[in-house]
């Protein structure tokens, strides 16, 4: 247990001593969960015996191995892993200077449970014997890949936060897929995924224990120099620290302790993001400090956590920790939001010479466009192998295949405009619509639907999807409006939404719940059960979209000039940029009914649009508007040939198309 | 072995046999003209089967040999894509005489009417009648497809078969049963009285154990298994993760549960949870073989 003497610690010495400390909070938690072992405790075993399970428990009494083998463990793990991520968000959140890093953001988790879906799948018996081997390999794979995209961008913040993301995304897409297909039999994995700390010997502790510790000591050393990269990056280069150094093995060990610990236990949200945050709100103001002090707390509010749901058992079935944790972190997020000030550069524009021939060029890509659409609407795998249909035989296939088609075009095009918007408007050529976290809402809606009712019907879909849009716009905005709408809020609110967002996605996977499967294809951008109405109803939207965008074409050329020179040429900041975000938002609310929460295309089409010369807003909303529902047709069309007669979601194959593409642009482009 | 077994389970015995014969016999009829329907569920499909008509087609067929096993699926059956996203244009090809679908397929319904008639229905539904329930679903199907008779041969044979069961195993179980279904090395369903397999217990007249679960199942560590003190355990292999039910009994914690020590555990072939008759039928007589050690293959 801890001792009150953290209270005169010299970072909160300014303060007075009535004042909460990181001491009072972990010892009040740790007293919490302490309080509640020893209830359970003494429900299994009287007291005389506790000595004797422990150390050298009756292998005839049944009560005494499962004190031993189960209880003792479990709550070793928790402290364990408690602390490791706690440790871990602290060094993330230095190193990353944000309060909303945590360990999974640069993919540690994402890549984990890729790799156990894969093993799942293809070699069930290793995926069951190698767990920890394998979800270790997939976590440091993950990270590997985050880390040479971010490496021509001397390993700064917020590359590593982007490639995170998207690494985060493009793995959640192929899990996604793998779920689609093997749905029922991926329960194990599932449980796996929402942190359950149930433990039936000491084998993970054993495990964890040894690395922990020396991942820990590592970390210690560092922190001397790592407490110098609070300072901005010229500051810390003019005392002579080599911040590439520092920041490459922080990060190493940071995501050592997180990959250790998600091999071991599953994933677990939150306790590495909370207990730094915790600690410094504490008054842990001092990197080391705060570095010991969310060891602590994180394993303190692990361990209570598993408590706490462990006493709730008793009234409802069991919650995992990890899935808990998650739904704590939700208010914790919206609470830090208040009190963020990414200081944070914006990669560039490159300057692409201006396309001289405008016209001809969209003229092209429009035949392109169309020609794809042919071919679509002709080729497909029947019974008796590939046809090729005559535009005769077509017309009978085309209630099948244009429906479809039209609505995957037509997302492709809402999030092509919405993109450009955001992307004008923020001035950063990364930004994507799903970052502003609307279709996050709107997918948040249809799960809570799908949960709370038996029945689904295509209108309460709608209903549930347009709420949960429009109540995250409307979050967003108030949020936003504090800060004028500055874009890396917004894009960092996002960012937080959508976390909340997977995380509530796993607790519902690892009920088991057999609907949950049926609401994956939706979540994974299905446009396989459109119909003829709704793919017009699609159509129409997107037209409305191209016709209205335009009329804002003035600002979007101004905005990207930034702040000062938008404001002295007549621009009304706040005004434009909230009418921009509610404009955005709505297109990309009606593309993520279509298409589902994920694509990239919302990201390619403008940058694509960009890269061929279109620089003026206009010409590249246009162009655009062609090259979206263009990779969005292609998507379409390999999902429905690839793996016939099984079908993948739009919205995965976009994901995978436009993910690499994604790295492909951040690594080439040095900020 | 026949003086020992009683009457009835001499009877389950020469059904499971004769019952596979009547459904190769369909098969060659609905070549010769019976509806060709599609089965868009495996319990969907197991039902069809066993009313004897063999489905045109069937999503993820491999999964079904898997969950469902018996009864067999022939190999004329079409693949048409997975569970909740059936191939549209694949259907079309075959144009079915009718599609027969669960309430979760809802969204495709519109799109799968352009392809033939759609008839929706729920065979197995968690709650306390879920046997009661699945003979309604079976006859209505049966009624459908306009053979009503072979519906009431079907609902007949189940409940002879739960009756067998029930006299198979009368006296021969003491205390409570605890149906498991291990997911991982750390996990375990537990099914509960509305579950297929709680219907079942009741049915051949066994306590079950987990009654105190509210829901079809729970998912509960392994170590709350100890609690069952006087239990009989079933442990159902998933096709989920094979081999793990072998897996578990490796570990110390195991060994001291008191089912394991005074040998009252029984591993069972896989049993389709959320299927309808055949399914209630095939885990009534699996749970008899298992839980009397006398196996039914042998006439």
């Amino acid at each position: 247990m801890t001792s009150r003497k953290g209270t005169s610690h010299k970072g909160t010495s300014r303060k007075s001593d009535a004042r909460v400390t990181p001491a009072i909070v972990a010892a009040l938690l740790f007293a919490v969960a302490i309080a509640s072992a020893l209830v359970r405790l003494a429900e299994l075993l009287p007291f005389a015996n506790w000595w004797q399970a422990a150390v050298n428990p009756d292998v005839g009494v049944y009560a005494q191995i499962l004190v031993h083998d189960s209880f003792l463990p479990r709550l070793a793990v928790a402290l364990l892993a408690g602390g490791a991520l706690g440790l871990s968000g602290a060094v993330f959140q230095q190193v990353l200077r944000t309060p909303l890093a945590d360990p999974s953001t640069l993919g540690v988790s994402a890549g984990a449970y890729l790799a156990l879906a894969l093993a799942t799948v293809w070699v069930p018996g290793l995926a069951i014997s190698a767990r920890e081997v394998i979800a270790l390999f997939g976590a440091l794979a993950a990270f590997a890949l985050v880390f040479i995209v971010a490496l021509p961008h001397r390993l700064s913040p917020l590359s590593l936060i982007l490639a995170g993301l998207v690494i985060t995304l493009v793995c959640g897409a192929v899990s996604a897929a793998i779920s689609l297909f093997y749905g029922m039999g991926l329960t194990g994995l599932f449980i796996w995924g929402s942190g359950s700390l149930n433990q039936n010997d000491w084998s993970a502790v054993s495990h964890l224990a040894p690395r922990l510790a020396l991942c820990c000591v590592s970390a210690g050393l560092l922190a001397r120099p790592l407490a110098l990269l609070s300072l901005s990056d010229e500051s810390a280069r003019s005392l002579g620290l080599s911040l590439f150094a520092v920041r490459g093995l922080s990060i190493v060990i940071a995501i050592l302790l997180a990959a250790f610990t998600v091999s071991a236990v599953g994933v677990i949200g939150f306790v590495g993001l909370a207990a730094p945050v915790i600690a410094r709100t504490a008054g842990a103001r001092r990197l080391l400090p705060r570095m010991i002090w969310s060891v602590l707390i994180g394993s303190a509010l692990l361990l209570a956590a598993d408590e706490a749901l462990q006493q709730a058992s008793r009234v409802m079935r069991e919650i995992p920790a990890g899935a808990a944790t998650a739904f704590l972190g939700v208010p914790l997020i919206l609470l830090l939001l208040k009190r963020l000030h990414p200081a944070e550069v914006h990669f560039d524009l490159e300057a692409v010479p201006c396309n001289r021939r405008p016209a001809r060029w969209l003229a092209a890509a429009a035949v392109i466009f169309l020609g794809l659409v042919w071919l679509s609407l002709s080729i497909g795998p029947s019974l008796h192998g590939w046809t090729f249909s005559t535009p005769a035989q077509a017309q009978a296939l085309m209630i099948w295949r244009l429906p479809r088609l039209a609505a995957a075009a037509a997302g492709g095009v809402l999030f092509a405009l919405s993109g450009t918007v955001i992307q004008r408007m923020t001035g950063n050529p990364m930004a994507r619509p799903e970052l502003i976290g609307v279709s996050t809402g709107a997918a948040l809606g249809i799960l809570l639907l799908v949960v709370s009712t038996p029945i689904v019907t295509p209108a309460s879909q709608l209903l549930a999807a347009t709420a949960g849009s429009v109540i995250s716009l409307l979050l967003i905005l108030a949020l936003a409006r504090r800060g004028e709408f500055r874009p890396d809020q917004v894009l960092l609110l996002g960012v937080a939404l959508n976390t909340a967002f997977v995380a509530l996605i796993t607790v519902m996977l690892g009920t088991g719940l057999p609907r949950i499967y049926g609401l994956l294809q939706w979540m994974a951008g299905s446009t396989y059960s459109v119909t003829p109405m709704q793919a017009v109803i699609a159509v129409f939207v997107a037209v409305l979209g191209l016709a209205v965008t335009p009329l804002f074409a003035r600002w979007l050329d101004l905005l990207p000039l930034g702040g000062a020179p938008a404001r002295a040429l007549g621009l009304n900041l706040s005004l434009s940029r909230a009418a921009l975000l509610v404009l955005s938002a709505f297109m990309a609310a009606a593309a993520t009914l279509l298409i589902g929460p994920l694509s990239f295309v919302g990201l390619m089409a403008p940058h694509m649009a960009r890269a061929l010369g279109f620089q003026r807003a206009l010409p590249q909303l246009l162009a655009a508007a062609i090259l979206g529902p263009l990779i969005m047709t292609l998507a379409d069309f390999i999902g429905r040939v690839a793996l016939f007669p099984n079908q993948l979601p739009v919205g995965i194959v976009a994901t995978l198309i436009g993910g690499p593409y994604f790295l492909f642009l951040m690594r080439r482009r040095v900020a | 072995m026949m003086r020992r077994r009683p009457l009835l389970g001499g009877l389950l015995a020469s059904l499971a046999p004769l019952r596979l014969l009547h459904a190769e016999g369909f098969a060659a009829a609905s070549q010769a003209g019976a509806p060709s329907i599609a089965a868009l569920d495996w319990g969907l499909a197991e039902t069809l089967l066993s009313l004897g008509i063999v489905p045109v087609a069937v999503p993820a067929p491999s999964w079904y040999d898997r969950y469902v096993v018996d009864p067999a699926l022939p190999g004329s059956v079409v693949d048409v894509g997975l569970l909740f996203s059936p191939n549209f244009e694949l259907l079309r090809e075959l144009s079915p005489d009718l599609i027969l679908t669960t309430p979760g397929l809802q969204a495709a319904v519109p799109m799968l009417q352009r392809v033939a008639p759609v008839y929706s229905l729920n065979l197995f539904q968690a709650g306390p009648d879920t046997l009661a329930i699945s003979e309604q679903a079976t006859l209505a199907l049966a009624d459908r497809i306009g053979i009503r008779a072979e519906g009431d041969r079907l609902v007949g044979e189940t409940r002879l078969v739960l009756a067998a069961s029930r006299q198979q195993l009368s006296g021969r179980v003491n205390g409570p049963v605890l149906v498991a279904s291990p997911l991982d090395d750390r996990h375990v369903s537990l099914f509960g009285a509305n579950s297929l397999y709680g219907a079942v217990l009741r049915a051949v007249g066994l306590t079950n154990a987990a009654s105190g679960i509210g829901g079809e199942f729970v998912i509960a560590g392994l170590e709350t298994l100890g609690g069952y003190a006087d239990a009989t355990v079933v442990l159902l292999e998933t096709p989920a993760a094979p081999g793990m039910a072998k897996r578990l009994v490796s570990s110390r914690l195991w060994q001291t549960f008191p089912f394991v020590r005074e040998g009252r555990l029984h591993l069972m072939a896989p049993v389709l949870g959320s299927g309808g008759l055949p399914a209630a039928s095939r885990f009534a007589r699996l749970l008899g073989e298992a839980l009397t050690g006398e196996g039914s293959s042998s006439p």
